[in-house]
């Protein structure tokens, strides 16, 4: 179990259970793992390219309240404080785009699920930032697949890069490794029911 | 022959590629939303030669590895093939010590998983493996391997950013998202180990066309 389990998710939008089923293989199993949950959800919906363009939503916006809580506190400073702006710039500038894709596509963007995040130091920051990051990652790279607006995958592909550049450089700066893997682990069924279970 | 082809395709793909780059060229938000209005007011156009995206013209240039999805898997393990030959050469000179060297026999390994996944991936769909090159690298000391790997990991990432949205295969497809994040990672790791930003691009990265990957490939370490 990692830091993930803090993370709270309020809302009963289809995109809010998708996120705190993520959430929870990721506390699990690793924030990657968060890929095969994803694509094995998604899948099992048939989710449209606007279901899937809601769940990335979901995800950013935890992701800017996270970075935007973490840089309220005060306790950031130096290279990770620049970063952490930074990276939360891109994630608002994400949910943003994000959107604007699902109105282009004639959908609703779904309620959006309300975070609760907490960021006690630096070295708190860090650990979270990784993990939530590594999620981020996986989620994209499980939800791509299910994706068929060639100019939404174009986004959703962007957007992936962008995840794993944030997630490299915040587990470079949390000591660990950048790139733990050459792909994201595979998570049977079996686990993703588990995990699904603790819901 | 490289050079000659990817003038020909830059040439026959002016129009696709002008609205591609103005679309997602650096411009946050906005741009990424010109993209996809520009994509979705083109969808009857006849596809760009090289059976490349007709939205993007995102895919030209891997034709001269294969048709489709198969090409764009050789055209992958080309760029694979050098990556992890630059790992091996960084890792034979001598000149890495602490966290880079860790990082560099780390990431040697994860390029080799890369290209025996590939390469799978290409028995299975009936071709043959591309012809290896023989690149000359730089690793005279390692300031000079860490910008190396970080202008070959960066164009490895865009080069597969830049061929998503072409993949006809999901199993293809998500082969290739998964190693062109990994090698997003490996951009940003040589970024933070030169005190450099990870995410230069900003919020979106930038994909790259084939014919300008393999010209900014010819420069770097002359194939």
């Amino acid at each position: 179990m990692n830091e993930l389990h803090a993370i709270e998710i309020e809302g009963m939008s289809r995109s809010a259970f998708l996120l705190r089923g993520a959430l929870a293989v990721g506390a699990a199993y690793g924030g990657a793992a968060a890929g095969p949950f994803v694509a094995q959800a998604l899948a099992q919906d048939s989710a449209s390219d606007v279901d899937v363009l809601n769940f990335a939503l979901g995800l950013e916006n935890l992701e800017a309240s996270f970075y935007a809580a973490a840089l309220k506190t005060g306790k950031l400073s130096g290279e990770v404080k620049t970063l952490a702006t930074e990276f939360g710039k891109h994630e608002t500038t994400h949910a943003d785009t994000l959107q604007q894709l699902i109105s282009q596509l004639g959908g609703t963007a779904s309620g959006t699920a309300k975070a609760k995040v907490v960021v006690r130091n630096q070295a708190d920051f860090l650990k979270l930032a990784a993990q939530l990051e590594d999620l981020g990652v996986g989620a994209y790279n499980g939800a791509v697949p299910a994706i068929q607006e060639p100019a939404v995958l174009s986004a959703a592909g962007s957007i992936v890069q962008t995840e794993a550049r944030h997630a490299a450089a915040m587990r470079f700066h949390a000591g660990l490794e950048p790139a733990p893997s050459a792909f994201d682990p595979a998570l049977s069924t079996a686990q993703v029911q588990a995990a699904l279970k603790k819901l | 022959m490289q050079e000659t082809s990817a003038i020909e395709e830059l040439a026959s793909d002016a129009s696709s590629r002008k609205r591609f780059l103005k679309a997602v060229g650096g411009t946050g938000a906005a741009g990424m939303l010109a993209a996809f209005i520009s994509a979705c007011g083109s969808k009857k156009e006849e596809a760009t030669p090289g059976g490349s995206n007709p939205n993007t013209g995102a895919g030209t240039g891997t034709d001269q590895y294969g048709k489709g999805d198969v090409g764009i898997l050789r055209y992958a393990i080309t760029l694979e093939f050098i990556e992890s030959d630059f790992y091996k050469a960084a890792l034979a000179s001598g000149n890495l010590s602490g966290r880079a060297a860790t990082i560099a026999k780390r990431f040697a390994a994860e390029e080799q998983k890369h290209v025996q996944a590939l390469s799978a991936a290409i028995s299975a769909a009936g071709a043959q493996l591309p012809a290896k090159v023989s690149p000359k690298f730089n690793t005279g000391s390692q300031q000079a391997i860490l910008q190396q790997g970080l202008a070959l990991e960066g164009l490895g990432a865009a080069a597969l950013l830049g061929q998503v949205d072409r993949i006809q295969d999901k199993k293809t497809l998500a082969l290739a998202i998964r190693m062109h994040s990994v090698e997003g990672r490996h951009t940003a790791a040589f970024a933070s180990i030169l005190g450099q930003d990870p995410a230069p691009e900003g919020a979106f990265a930038q994909p790259a066309f084939a014919s300008d990957v393999l010209n900014q490939l010819h420069s770097l370490v002359a194939v």
